[in-house]
């Protein structure tokens, strides 16, 4: 059966439509682009808990205080900080992002975590028998931490029907090692309407 | 003609007969469920990998793989299916318009599958039991939350006490909060699954596990509810139990027996020949059938002591209650297409006699009941607790029989408890007698 033109046309360009949908796409947006796609916590959540915590923390009188007592800037370790909320949240991210921003602004010290302490020890016993005498790192010279950061990611949520209210606060608090005092909180609330979808296709 | 008619209705007669031992979606679980029986986990998730699956099946192909997975003791990756199962349930949340329309013209089986309400409780609880299981406490305490949102909001769509509280959902989430040193959130979760289990009582037999009274003592005197502590020493007639620093000076041993499987939904079908003239008219509704109950409880042998499992959550009952409440809109659905299809039939008669047999057969050989249902959960989920000083032990669990003889053995050496935590153990145990039905 011959098809004529115009029709023949018509065909190869639905088929075109349709195949059009099936194909993978890619797009690329900035890091700091806003995208909210199901309403659960994502990167944008992070970045402004981050941002806002990095700029509070460096005003706030706490690390002034302990230069102006011991003459050296204060050195600060991650301690836990716990997910309470609703969600499988990844506190990694922004916890990568105050540690940056504090030991780059110069005026902080970090500590290594537990966990990374424990590679590090393994890699100076390692060290001890087999590296160079010059270039060996001795044991019990570490750097005793003054500060310890901890958190909780806590959340609310209301609903109706499809309806959302979802409510994060996050605390972090900076507390002395030589004698629990809480130096420093931190706190930053995020609030969305989620409304969901009733149809689908 | 009315020879040729009366044997074309008789040609279709004895295909309806052939075609009622055709497959349906139930019944391509059973080589699946031989496999379970045979211990052959492998070979269990190989079969499931290697069936296709359309994508309104989807989620069941996800839930019985995060199941598999689990069986097989790999947590980690039974969640990331668990977990896809649950973001393709919310999608499904919203309703779709064209499967509706499908629905009608065809049969039930056309729509995606979106899980029943407590197949989903059951997806967070089981997700939570993989973390657990691998020392994950707060992504347990995730679960927990996420479970008490989505109980809220089944109660929010009013289908009854039955799927809006949850006894085991409840209990597992005090046991969360326990774990987590959340002494008040634990009692208020202690209580609610106390009176789940009495909203739940009213359907089918639910007995209220003795563990659970030992919680509620427990757990009430913790938080200095003297009122409430006195009135569940009356109740239970308990007035002897381990306290919360004790419990939390020791170590515990939580062991959770997932008994069997899921009851099996099967069609039935009811064929009206007899109408004078008039098509043919069959109506496939779907019907729980019980498995057999191979074990009946577990025995555990610790450090001298010997405590048996109680049934925590009937699952099995819980599933025929689902489709008991859903057999209205079941019926519903089925008449309208009843009348639907003999419509079409009617209309396409008129115009050709064989052309109205053609669409008349179309009509009967596409109605069949949705047997679909998340056939690897287990019939029940039993547990049972144990406390002891720190330290490191074996573990021998024997599985009773109906009549409480030892049916199998199982070992669990070197487990290590440390004071204030609980130590979870999860078997999932499938006999090759439980893939006999059972008639009710």
């Amino acid at each position: 059966m011959r098809m004529n033109r115009p029709c023949a046309l018509l065909v190869l360009l639905l088929a075109l439509l349709v195949l059009s949908g099936c194909a993978t796409q890619v797009k690329r947006i900035e890091p700091d682009e806003v995208k909210d796609l199901s309403g659960a916590w994502n990167d944008t959540d992070s970045r402004l808990v981050s941002e806002e915590m990095i700029a509070d923390m460096l005003k706030r009188p706490w690390v002034g205080d302990f230069r102006a007592e011991k003459g050296t800037r204060p050195a600060v370790i991650v301690g836990t900080l716990r997910n309470l909320s609703h969600e499988h949240i990844n506190l990694n991210t922004f916890v990568a992002d105050v540690e940056r921003a504090l030991v780059n602004s110069g005026r902080v010290d970090f500590v290594a975590s537990a966990e990374e302490r424990e590679e590090i020890r393994g890699e100076r016993v390692d060290q001890d028998l087999n590296a160079r005498e010059e270039t060996r790192k001795p044991m019990g010279q570490e750097l005793g931490a003054d500060f310890m950061l901890k958190g909780q990611i806590n959340t609310i949520i209301d609903h109706a029907s499809k309806d959302q209210v979802r409510f994060y606060q996050v605390d972090l608090t900076l507390i002395s090692l030589a004698d629990n005092r809480k130096v420093w909180l931190g706190q930053k609330k995020i609030k969305k309407f989620v409304k969901r979808s009733k149809l689908r296709y | 003609m009315i020879f040729i008619d009366s044997f074309v209705r008789a040609l279709l007669l004895i295909l309806l007969l052939v075609l009622a031992g055709c497959a349906s979606y139930s019944k391509g679980f059973a080589p699946i469920a031989a496999e379970l029986a045979q211990r052959d986990l492998g070979g269990a998730l190989a079969l499931l990998d290697a069936e296709k699956t359309v994508e309104r099946n989807r989620l069941l192909f996800l839930m019985n793989r995060g199941m598999l997975l689990r069986m097989h003791g790999e947590f980690a990756a039974s969640n990331q299916e668990f977990f896809a199962a649950k973001q393709l349930v919310e999608e499904l949340n919203a309703l779709s318009l064209r499967e509706q329309t499908t629905a009608l013209a065809i049969n039930d089986g056309t729509r995606s599958y979106a899980g029943a309400p407590y197949e989903q409780v059951m997806l967070n609880l089981y997700r939570a039991l993989n973390f657990l299981e691998l020392g994950q406490l707060d992504e347990a305490r995730v679960e927990a939350l996420q479970v008490d949102l989505l109980l809220g909001e089944l109660g929010d769509k009013e289908l009854g006490p039955l799927f809006s509280n949850d006894p085991f959902a409840r209990y597992l989430t005090a046991l969360i909060y326990e774990a987590t040193g959340e002494t008040s959130n634990a009692m208020i979760a202690y209580r609610s699954s106390y009176q789940a289990y009495q909203e739940h009582q009213a359907r089918y037999p639910a007995p209220l596990p003795r563990q659970l009274e030992l919680d509620l003592l427990r757990a009430s005197a913790a938080v200095g509810l003297s009122a409430e502590n006195s009135e569940f020493v009356a109740e239970f007639g308990i007035d002897n139990w381990q306290s919360s620093e004790q419990l939390r000076r020791e170590g515990e041993l939580v062991f959770l027996f997932h008994n069997g499987l899921a009851p099996v939904k099967v069609e039935e079908s009811v064929v009206l020949p007899d109408l004078p003239k008039g098509p043919l008219v069959r109506i496939a509704l779907p019907t729980y059938q019980r498995r057999q109950n191979c074990f009946s409880r577990a025995r555990l042998k610790i450090a001298g002591r010997i405590v048996e499992t109680e049934v925590f959550q009937n699952i099995e009952e819980l599933a025929i209650a689902e489709l008991e409440r859903n057999r209205p809109a079941i019926l519903a659905r089925a008449t309208a297409r009843v009348i639907l299809k003999h419509q079409m039939s009617k209309q396409a008669g008129k115009e050709n006699g064989l052309a109205g047999l053609l669409v008349n057969l179309s009509g009967l050989l596409t109605e069949r009941a949705d047997t679909r249902s998340w056939m690897s959960l287990p019939a029940s989920i039993q547990l049972a607790r144990v406390a002891l000083p720190a330290g490191e032990y074996d573990l021998e669990v024997e599985l009773l029989d109906p009549y409480g003889q030892l049916a199998t053995r199982l070992f669990y050496p070197a487990i290590r408890l440390q004071p204030g935590e609980k130590y979870f153990i999860s078997s999932h145990e499938v006999a090759e007698g439980s893939l006999l039905r059972r008639r009710r």
